[in-house]
């Protein structure tokens, strides 16, 4: 299903597309533009192109609309892909509603320090700022929902699906039941005085600003999107991937991945999508050395509509944010080692030859009983193996030597493979 | 009554009296220094005892006070002294001044200065001084206190004198030099045989001649009329004087007065009194009374003159091209350089500091502030002057001097300090002739001095360190009664005193062992009261912890502390120059060494310091700016701290975003823009340093910022020129004083509603303290400046270990400074435990030791001091020990099951830092199985070890085990085999 279609289904009542023109594909409230370009490449799946405000007074002005802007509510969210091109040295506006003491609206500064601003008059007043500075030339999904006290009481900012912390009053709470009617609604450069704080500040369109599938909600239920709404279908749904792994053989979809093998993946939305395989069915992929930025919104997401993908981290991999959004699975492992070391409990030398037997415990993904490891010591008294970590995972099991000189009685195993595995050295005692 | 009695008087106190139109008496509250009984004092009046001649110098610092109305008033202040030798006071030309006003230039204050030599013919002759003005502004002109004296010395009156005056009005012609017209020979010794306006000088050697005379014209236009000195047709350096005069306002009445050494190196030489007018009123004056004196200065005479061919007027302090005459067993000094070195170990000196231009040209309005300091002395507040003068028009030769008498000072630098008075600079004020001179007056008169301290061994004291060598001399051979204090004050009869323990005591020695009692460590006083009661001079060392105060040693143009003054500490003036809504100070300590902070209450709360060409005036390849700072909430709009210029050219910070702080550089003329964003926000109520650093192409083309000496990461744009170009408008903190450009919007910012300041400082390369290095912005502002969260005192090593541990098993807050740590009493190494101790990142420094020995932390349990935010401040070295933790679980070899009160013997074995055989751990299991210990980690270390349980049943056999110690600490299950 095409993301445009996801938030069709999510009830949104305006989807400017930013697909080339200004146009609300939901709604009738079209964009005008001033010296907008639709030629940029689009920030977002769903589209071939961006809108773009290249010029400090360049925007969009939406007619005024009355699940927009023109009255009350007690309900309201606006969202949508953005990304700036350079960092903006004036304080510019994203996307905004109303005026300086009455308004809903994105702005910047700082950095690029994106502010959610939403204002009732001299009633209430909340500001919520991003954690970080937007880096320039990334796409960022904002989301903004704003719930009065007779729901939830709450105005919320999601940055790629992530709640945003940092806010004035902490707890974000409007207290009031909602958002007074305000000036019309535009991208970019605010056509009359805006301002923040009930005061007047002088904000510019970013230059240059791009944008792709905005969206409003109206005072209705829909409206109050929930953390997987937002996270799951509007940011992980639309975020365009920096690679591709194509669908193919297990084994082509290995060898295309091989390629990013010993790679440092940069922050972006979404590192690595991966489509199913050829004929359908679970398959296993193996990241080789991979190092993810750990600002990435999703290391790897797996765009299977059904089926498993097995994703293991080996020889150092730390992928730790995937994704399956759209109906398939994705089991994320991480390879660590397993080791028993058997000692004499007298001399403390190693042990060579003696069994090892290491099996699943209850507790964890492993049935009871599973065989972890099942061999005996080698020259350094050492039995290891490799294992997939997902979670921790208890484990039983007991060593002994007693199929040649010297001879050693059966000692107990137990405890927990956990993310850095299993170490555990086995004290053994002469059997008399 | 002897010649060489003198008396010092000051306004210490005054500032209320206003100077009007009408006639007014000044008096001097306070006095700063009497010798003898030839000069006494009383209610305005000074009353010359006996007969004889005296030396007059007298200056006043006023300051326009109505600062919002009519901008561009000008203001004329004139001075005089008057003389009653018997039948009531009437004015005489001999310290005749005027001072000039223009506000255009934000120049609100002026200082007039005076100075004679007169001749009494009779006893108990009096004199007094007074001011009025002739303009008609509406404008309010009042004293300033702490700034204004009036000093007069005996003179031997058997010394040779040369006394003229002029017996007519002389009018000038527009810019034709030419001799100001003697037409009588007042008093004529040899050497001196006038000829009409030549005055013959027969013998060589130093002479000392004051001038003073009254100007006026009419034509309104900009008019400068310059005086000065030629010796054998050559213009003698530091003898030019100006007055501007201008009948906007009524300001045509103008008055010079100028004291000078000139040095006759050839005899026969003609002295000449010359006058130039430039441009300016069709009919200028010179009034009929002109009068100048010269005095011989008799055999034995010590004295040292350098002189000036270039600088600029108002630099501090200024540099002296030329060294013509000195007296090398008295002085010492360098060409080149600022200073002239006194090498008695206290004498009293009269000491001139003068400049002017030659040549006039077209410089902006400037007010040069001539200012007598240096070294030790800081800035001698009754030996100032101040003279305007403007170019345009071409009244640009300007030219002034201060003159004034130090008292009992001990060896040291003298110096000419340099201000500006108003917002105006202009590069082209250059000096090309000016004068330092000085003449020790303990040369030519017998003075008694006090005891005077000149030097203690070391400038930073210990709080109880012994046998301290203090140097000096007076103290007398032996003690007796006298005594040696350490006091908290400058005054010594305001500060809290103790008694220092004598080890031994000589006429210029005393040994003692430092006792602070009560008193703060910092800077304190010593005073030597000697077995005649003598009292010396108060000595200022630092003992225990030296203030914060790095203005000097990093060579700051501008420092201004906040606590409870807006002052200036390097260049004098300072905030409040204008003022937006209240700011003001509160009792609040953000940085060491203050008890204020200069304190913006509301978004309108602003004020401006002067503007400088070390600052916004000048163009700099390299700037720093910053200080302590503190906010008291989230800033929801963004709002000012701190800027330079305005719309075309700025340099600010600004706070916002969730309190993000902001630094902007804009250069329109050179075409760049740049920012530089703190990479956390600035959290409420938590001290912040913020500097930025400003380089051009020559640098790192970029402006960067430290917050808590740790440089920024995120910054945008290039500086693409070699210099930033100069920013005029204002200075700020708080509320700005104009819009500023930010990428390309001017925006009109309030203030940061609150913000502190503390300890705020700004450099220049041409200033040569910038760039500042990190490690000077580290460790001299940040680390040195920042105030501790707690305080771990002085004591016995278990006494501090005590206080450290009331802060176990807890999480520090954020703070720029954790602990300060004092050492150990009596001295010595210390070793101190924290355990559990957490400090989070945000923690920019978690120790500053205070000690000078070795002091080593141990870090135990989940304790996370690291080396990189410890810093040994006064000369001692901080170990940090890491710990690594041992656990050791026992279970039964056969069911697993754990086994409580088995005993685990952990020692040492070969191949580690501890020695073979140490035993590390002995104790045994809980409930649990479980037994933990913790050993100091520095690398892996071996053990053997070993498990019984025998004391209870089940018993079970004893269970060796090897293993090492890892900096991860040490891990292990041991199974039981029951016995």
């Amino acid at each position: 299903m095409a993301y445009s279609d996801d938030i069709s289904d999510l009830g949104a009542d305006h989807h400017w597309k930013f697909d080339g023109d200004s146009t609300d594909v939901i709604g009738s409230a079209n964009g005008t533009d001033t010296s907008i370009g639709h030629t940029g490449s689009a920030i977002a799946k769903d589209a071939t192109v961006c809108a773009t405000t290249n010029a400090t007074g360049d925007r969009v002005s939406i007619p005024t609309t009355t699940t927009i802007n023109n009255s009350a509510q007690a309900r309201k969210a606006v969202a949508g892909w953005f990304s700036f091109s350079a960092v903006n040295q004036p304080f510019t506006r994203i996307y905004g509603e109303g005026d300086n003491t009455t308004n809903f609206q994105f702005c910047a500064g700082f950095g690029n320090v994106v502010t959610l601003e939403v204002r009732d008059g001299a009633t209430w007043q909340i500001q919520v700022y991003t954690d970080r500075p937007l880096v320039v030339d990334r796409p960022y999904h904002l989301c903004a929902v704003l719930e009065g006290n007779a729901y939830g009481n709450e105005v919320r900012f999601y940055l790629d699906g992530v709640e945003q912390a940092n806010a004035i009053p902490v707890d974000r709470e409007p207290d009031d039941a909602s958002l007074a009617l305000r000036g019309v609604a535009e991208f970019g450069d605010p056509a009359g005085t805006v301002g923040l704080d009930g005061t007047a500040l002088l904000m510019v369109a970013p230059v240059n600003g791009n944008y792709n599938h905005w969206c409003a909600w109206g005072d209705e239920a829909d409206a109050v999107l929930t953390e997987t709404e937002v996270r799951g279908t509007l940011f992980e749904r639309g975020a365009l991937a920096d690679v591709t792994i194509s669908t193919g053989t297990e084994s082509a979809m290995q060898t295309a991945l091989d390629v990013y093998a010993d790679t440092v993946r940069s922050d972006t939305p979404c590192c690595i999508e991966i489509e199913a395989v050829s004929g359908g069915g679970d398959f296993t992929l193996d990241l080789d050395n991979i190092t993810f930025n750990e600002k990435a919104s999703i290391h790897v997401r797996y765009n299977g509509t059904a089926d498993t993908l097995t994703l293991r981290n080996i020889n150092g991999s730390d992928c730790s944010i995937v994704s399956a959004p759209f109906g398939g699975s994705l089991e994320l492992r991480t390879e660590v080692t397993v080791k028993v070391t058997a000692k004499d409990a007298e001399s403390g030398a190693d042990v060579t030859g003696a069994r090892v037997l290491l099996e699943a415990d209850t507790g964890g993904d492993l049935a009871a009983g599973t065989n972890i490891i099942s061999t005996a010591t080698d020259g350094l008294g050492e039995a290891s193996v490799t294992f997939d970590y997902s979670s921790d995972q208890p484990v039983t099991g007991r060593v002994r030597k007693g199929s040649s000189s010297t001879f050693y009685q059966t000692g107990t195993l137990g405890g927990l493979i956990n993310s850095g595995g299993y170490d555990v050295t086995a004290l053994m005692v002469k059997d008399e | 009554m002897a010649v060489g009695d003198y008396l010092i008087r000051r306004n210490a106190s005054d500032d209320t009296t206003e100077v009007t139109t009408s006639v007014t008496d000044l008096s001097w509250d306070t006095e700063a220094k009497v010798i003898g009984t030839g000069i006494t004092y009383s209610s305005g009046e000074f009353t010359l005892v006996a007969a004889g001649v005296y030396l007059v110098i007298w200056n006043e610092y006023l300051e326009e006070t109505s600062k919002t109305s009519d901008s561009s008033s000008r203001e004329e202040i004139q001075g005089e002294l008057q003389l009653d030798t018997g039948g009531g006071f009437n004015t005489i030309t001999e310290g005749m001044c005027q001072g000039y006003i223009r506000r255009d230039s934000g120049q609100f204050q002026i200082v007039i200065k005076g100075t004679g030599i007169i001749r009494t013919s009779g006893a108990n002759h009096k004199i007094k001084t007074i001011a009025y003005r002739t303009d008609d502004s509406t404008g309010e002109v009042l004293r300033t206190s702490g700034h204004g004296g009036v000093q007069i010395i005996r003179i031997d009156e058997t010394d040779n004198f040369g006394r003229y005056a002029s017996t007519a009005g002389q009018e000038l012609t527009a810019d034709t030099a030419t001799d100001v017209v003697l037409g009588t020979s007042i008093e004529q010794d040899s050497p001196f045989t006038r000829t009409s306006n030549a005055i013959d000088i027969s013998t060589t050697g130093r002479y000392l001649v004051s001038y003073s005379c009254d100007v006026s014209m009419t034509f309104n236009n900009r008019t400068e009329v310059q005086f000065w000195l030629e010796l054998g047709g050559t213009r003698v350096p530091g003898s030019s004087h100006s007055v501007y005069l201008r009948s906007t306002d009524s300001t045509q009445d103008g008055a010079v007065s100028h004291l000078t050494l000139v040095d006759v190196g050839t005899a026969n030489d003609d002295l000449v009194w010359r006058v130039a007018r430039v441009e300016g009123g069709t009919v200028t004056t010179v009034a009929s009374g002109a009068c100048i004196q010269i005095w011989q200065l008799p055999s034995g005479n010590k004295t040292a003159i350098m002189e000036a061919t270039g600088g600029t007027l108002y630099t501090n302090p200024f540099e002296w091209d030329t060294l013509p005459h000195i007296d090398t067993d008295t002085f010492t000094a360098t060409a080149g350089n600022s200073n002239i070195d006194t090498d008695s170990a206290v004498s009293t000196y009269l000491v001139l500091a003068s400049g002017a231009r030659t040549t006039y040209g077209g410089c902006a309005r400037c007010t040069p502030h001539y200012r007598v300091g240096g070294g030790a002395l800081g800035v001698i507040p009754y030996g100032q002057d101040g003279s305007y003068f403007r170019g345009s028009g071409t009244a640009g030769f300007g030219g002034g001097g201060a003159a004034c008498i130090i008292p009992d000072m001990p060896s040291g630098s003298i110096e000419m300090q340099n201000a500006l008075l108003g917002t105006v600079s202009d590069s082209d004020t250059i000096c090309q002739t000016g004068q330092l001179a000085v003449l020790d007056l303990g040369s030519l008169y017998t003075y008694v001095y006090p005891p005077v301290i000149t030097d203690v061994e070391d400038e930073l004291l210990g709080a109880a360190e012994a046998d301290v060598l203090l140097d000096g001399l007076g103290f007398e051979a032996t003690q007796g009664t006298g005594k040696l204090e350490l006091s908290d004050n400058s005054v010594y009869a305001t500060g809290t005193k103790v008694t220092q323990s004598i080890d031994s005591w000589s006429d210029d020695e005393i040994q003692f062992d430092v006792t602070i009692g009560a008193l703060d460590e910092g800077a304190l006083w010593l005073w030597v009261t000697t077995d005649g009661a003598e009292l010396s001079n108060g000595y200022k060392v630092n003992v225990g912890l030296a203030p914060h105060d790095p203005a000097m040693a990093l060579g700051a143009d501008h420092w201004w502390t906040f606590d409870n003054v807006w002052t200036d500490s390097v260049a004098g003036s300072g905030w409040g120059a204008v003022t937006r809504g209240t700011p003001d100070f509160l009792a609040r300590t953000i940085s060491r060494t203050t008890t204020y902070a200069g304190r913006m209450n509301d978004g309108d709360d602003g004020t401006e310091t002067p503007q400088s060409s070390y600052m916004n005036l000048g163009t700099h390849a390299s700037r720093n700016v910053g200080g302590w700072v503190e906010v008291d909430s989230y800033q929801l709009l963004p709002a000012a701290i701190y800027e330079e210029g305005g719309g075309v050219n700025n340099l600010y910070f600004i706070l916002g975003s969730g309190n993000i702080l902001l630094c902007n550089a804009a250069d329109s003329n050179n075409n760049w823009k740049a920012q530089t964003f703190s990479d956390t926000p600035l959290i409420p109520n938590r001290p912040y340093h913020i500097l930025f650093d400003m380089q051009g192409t020559g640098g790192h083309g970029t402006i960067r910022m430290y917050i808590d000496g740790v440089i920024q990461a995120s910054y945008t744009g290039s500086i693409t020129s070699a210099t930033m170009s100069s920013h005029s408008g204002d200075i700020s903190i708080g509320k700005p004083g104009s819009s500023l450009d930010t990428g390309g919007t001017d925006i009109s910012y309030k203030s940061v509603d609150t913000v502190y300041y503390s300890n705020w400082g700004s450099w220049s390369n041409t200033g040569g303290g910038a760039p500042l290095t990190a490690t000077e912005i580290r460790d001299d502002l940040f680390r040195d400046g920042a105030i501790a969260k707690y305080a771990i005192s002085s004591g016995t090593e278990s006494a501090m270990q005590t206080a450290i541990e009331a802060y176990d098993d807890s999480t520090h807050v954020d703070w720029p400074l954790t602990y300060d740590i004092k050492g150990k009493t009596g001295g010595g190494d210390i070793e101190l435990t924290l355990t559990d101790q957490v400090f989070p990142d945000e923690v920019s420094l978690q120790v500053r030791y205070q000690g000078d020995a070795d002091l080593t932390i141990r870090n135990s349990g989940t304790s996370n001091l690291v080396a990189s935010k410890v810093w040994a401040q006064t000369g001692g070295t901080v170990t940090i020990i890491e710990t690594a933790q041992i656990t050791v679980t026992v279970r039964d070899l056969s069911t697993g099951s754990v086994i409580q009160g088995a005993r685990v013997y952990i020692e040492a074995d070969a191949g580690g830092p501890l020695t073979e055989g140490d035993e590390i751990l002995n104790t045994t299991t809980n409930a649990s199985g479980i037994v933990t210990g913790e050993i100091d980690y520095t690398s892996a270390q071996p053990i053997v070890a070993r498990v019984r349980s025998a004391s209870g049943t089940p018993y079970y056999k004893t269970s060796p085990f090897v293993g090492s110690i890892g900096a991860n600490g040490f891990d292990l299950t041991a199974y039981m085999l029951g016995d």
